[in-house]
C-alpha cells in the first residue's frame, strides 16, 4: 500500500469516527453542525460546547465557504434606489435616528458599514462622529456572540438604512437570540432610546404572539416590519396593527417617465391575520382582521440589491440580497427621509397619491383576490404601492 | 432522409436524457447549496458506461429555514451562484457536487 493511500486511510477511518462521535445534525441560519461531544459530562468536569460545521448529513466540512463574495459590488446600489423611488441624495438629517433590531451579535458592524457607505460615496456613519450606536437588548455593550446568518441580516438592514437616508443616525440594537421575547426587548430599548424609527426584518408565527406585541407599539415611531419570503400567508410582526408591514416587488430600470416598473414579487408575504384586528386606516374588505401588507420595496433576490457583510464568521465581501428584508429598512429609510413623526401605519393610506401603485404581479393562490394578485390600488403583496418621493410618509 | 431522421431522433433522445438527470439532480444539488435553485444550465453532458455526467452552472436563492414556535427567522435571501457535477445511472443519483463560483 503507498503511504499516500495509507493516509488518506487513516484520514477517512479518523472523519468517520468523529462523524460517529457527534450529535444529531442541527440548522441555525444558512449552516448545518453538530455537537462535538453530545454525550453530556461526567459528574464534575466542564462540558464540551464546540459544534462543528457540517453538511446537511453531518459531515464535517473542509472549512469552505457555502458561496463566495463577489469582487466587486452587483445589484443595486443606494443611487439606483433613491432614483428608483424619487429620494432626493440628501435626504434626511442626523436629528433623525433609525433604529436596526436583529438578533445575535456582529463584532464587524461598523467597519462592514463603512466599507459600503465608502463605496458609494455616502457619508461616514461610525461611532466616533457620533452618527452609529450599537447596543445590546438592555441598551448595554454586553454583546451577544455572532451568528453568520443574523448578521449578514444586519449587514442588509444597515446598508439599505444608509442608501435611502444617508443622514439619518444609525442605533442597532442587538437581541441576545431570535426568540419573540428577546427581539421584544431590543424592540422597547430601540424606542426607548429615542428612535424615531425602527427596522425589523424578521417574522415567525403568529400564534402566542400576542404577549409580545406590545413591544411593538410606539406612538409617534415609525416601525417598519418586513411581510416575509414565502408568498402567501402571514406573519408576526408584520401583522400587528402596530407596525407598517412591507411587502416586496421585482424592480427593473424602464423607458417610461419614472424610469422604473415594478411587479408584485411571488415571495412577499401577504394576507390575513388570523389574530390582531383590523387597524382604522384599512378599510379593504377581503380580511375582517389586519390585512398585510401597507406599502413595499424591491425585494426580489433577481432584482437584488448590492450589501457588504459577513460571508462566513471571519470573511466580509460583498453579495447580492433579495427579500422583504430589503424592503423593510428601505422604508424606515424613507420615513427619515421625510423626518415628521409617524402616526402608525396610518400615513401611506392619507397619501396614495404618492406612492407608485404596483398594479401587476401575485405572491401566490388566493382565489385571484387583491390578497395576493396584485392590482389597481390597494393589495396584499405590495399594499399601496412603493414610494414616489418621501411626502406619503 | 433516413440518416437526418436517426440524427434527429437521437438528439432527441439526448436532450430527455439530460432533462430526466437534470430533474434527478437538482433536489441533490438544492440539498448540497442549501437553498433554492433559480436558474440551472448544462453546459456539457458525457455519457459513458459508468453513466451520464451533466456539467453547468447554477443561481440559487439561501435563506433561513422555518424557526420553532415563538422564534423568528430572517426574510433576507442571498443570490449566490455555482458550478456543478452530477453523475446519473440507472435512474439513480451516483455523484453530485456544487462548488462556489470563484
Amino acid at each position: 500500500m503507498k503511504i499516500s493511500t495509507r493516509v488518506a486511510l487513516a484520514a477517512a477511518l479518523w472523519s468517520a469516527n468523529v462523524s460517529a462521535q457527534m450529535g444529531p445534525v442541527q440548522h441555525s441560519g444558512n449552516t448545518y453542525h453538530a455537537a462535538v461531544c453530545p454525550h453530556g459530562n461526567p459528574h464534575m468536569t466542564a462540558r464540551c460546547h464546540a459544534h462543528v460545521v457540517t453538511d446537511e448529513r453531518g459531515n464535517p466540512k473542509n472549512g469552505k465557504s457555502e458561496f463566495q463574495p463577489l469582487a466587486t459590488p452587483a445589484g443595486y446600489g443606494p443611487a439606483d434606489l433613491r432614483s428608483a423611488y424619487n429620494i432626493p441624495s440628501g435626504a434626511g438629517s442626523s436629528s433623525y435616528t433609525i433604529a436596526i433590531v436583529d438578533a445575535y451579535g456582529y463584532p464587524n458592524a461598523e467597519s462592514d458599514l463603512a466599507r459600503y457607505r465608502s463605496q458609494y460615496q455616502l457619508p461616514d456613519c461610525t461611532t466616533a462622529n457620533g452618527c452609529f450606536r450599537k447596543v445590546d437588548q438592555r441598551g448595554g455593550t454586553r454583546y451577544p456572540r455572532l451568528n453568520t446568518g443574523w448578521a449578514q441580516e444586519t449587514a442588509l438592514d444597515l446598508d439599505m438604512a444608509s442608501a435611502m437616508c444617508p443622514n439619518c443616525h444609525i442605533l442597532l440594537v442587538e437581541a441576545d437570540n431570535n426568540f419573540f421575547s428577546s427581539l421584544a426587548a431590543a424592540e422597547n430599548t430601540a424606542a426607548t432610546l429615542g428612535a424615531n424609527a425602527i427596522s425589523n426584518s424578521y417574522g415567525g408565527g403568529e400564534s402566542g404572539s400576542a404577549s409580545v406585541e406590545s413591544a411593538y407599539n410606539h406612538a409617534g415611531v415609525a416601525v417598519t416590519v418586513s411581510s416575509g419570503d414565502s408568498g402567501y400567508g402571514v406573519e408576526f410582526p408584520a401583522s400587528s396593527p402596530h407596525v407598517i408591514a412591507v411587502g416586496g416587488t421585482h424592480l427593473t430600470q424602464a423607458t417610461n417617465g419614472r424610469g422604473w416598473s415594478e411587479t408584485a414579487w411571488s415571495g412577499a408575504g401577504s394576507g390575513c391575520s388570523t389574530v390582531y384586528a383590523k387597524p382604522s386606516w384599512q378599510n379593504d374588505t377581503g380580511c375582517a382582521r389586519r390585512t398585510v401588507a401597507d406599502v413595499s420595496a424591491v425585494a426580489d433576490p433577481n432584482t437584488g440589491v448590492a450589501v457588504y457583510g459577513p460571508v462566513t464568521s471571519r470573511r466580509s465581501g460583498w453579495m447580492v440580497f433579495g427579500g422583504t428584508s430589503v424592503a423593510a429598512p428601505l422604508i424606515a429609510g424613507v420615513y427619515g427621509a421625510n423626518g415628521g413623526t409617524a402616526n402608525y401605519g396610518s400615513d401611506p393610506y392619507g397619501y396614495p397619491s404618492a406612492l407608485y401603485d404596483v398594479t401587476s404581479g401575485s405572491n401566490g393562490s388566493c382565489g385571484g383576490s387583491y390578497l395576493c394578485t396584485a392590482g389597481p390600488g390597494y393589495d396584499g403583496p405590495t399594499g399601496l404601492g412603493t414610494p414616489n418621493g418621501p411626502s406619503a410618509f | 432522409m433516413i440518416a437526418l431522421v436517426l440524427a434527429l431522433a437521437t438528439n432527441t433522445a439526448h436532450v430527455e436524457t439530460k432533462a430526466h438527470a437534470l430533474k434527478l439532480c437538482r433536489p441533490k444539488l438544492e440539498r448540497q447549496v442549501g437553498g433554492e435553485i433559480q436558474t440551472i444550465d448544462i453546459s456539457s453532458a458525457r455519457s459513458a458506461r459508468s453513466g451520464l455526467t451533466i456539467r453547468g452552472g447554477l443561481t440559487a436563492f439561501l435563506g433561513m429555514g422555518p424557526a420553532p414556535a415563538g422564534s423568528a427567522r430572517t426574510h433576507h435571501l442571498v443570490r449566490a451562484q455555482y458550478t456543478f457535477a452530477c453523475k446519473v445511472r440507472a435512474g439513480r443519483v451516483r455523484y453530485a457536487s456544487a462548488k462556489p463560483l470563484q
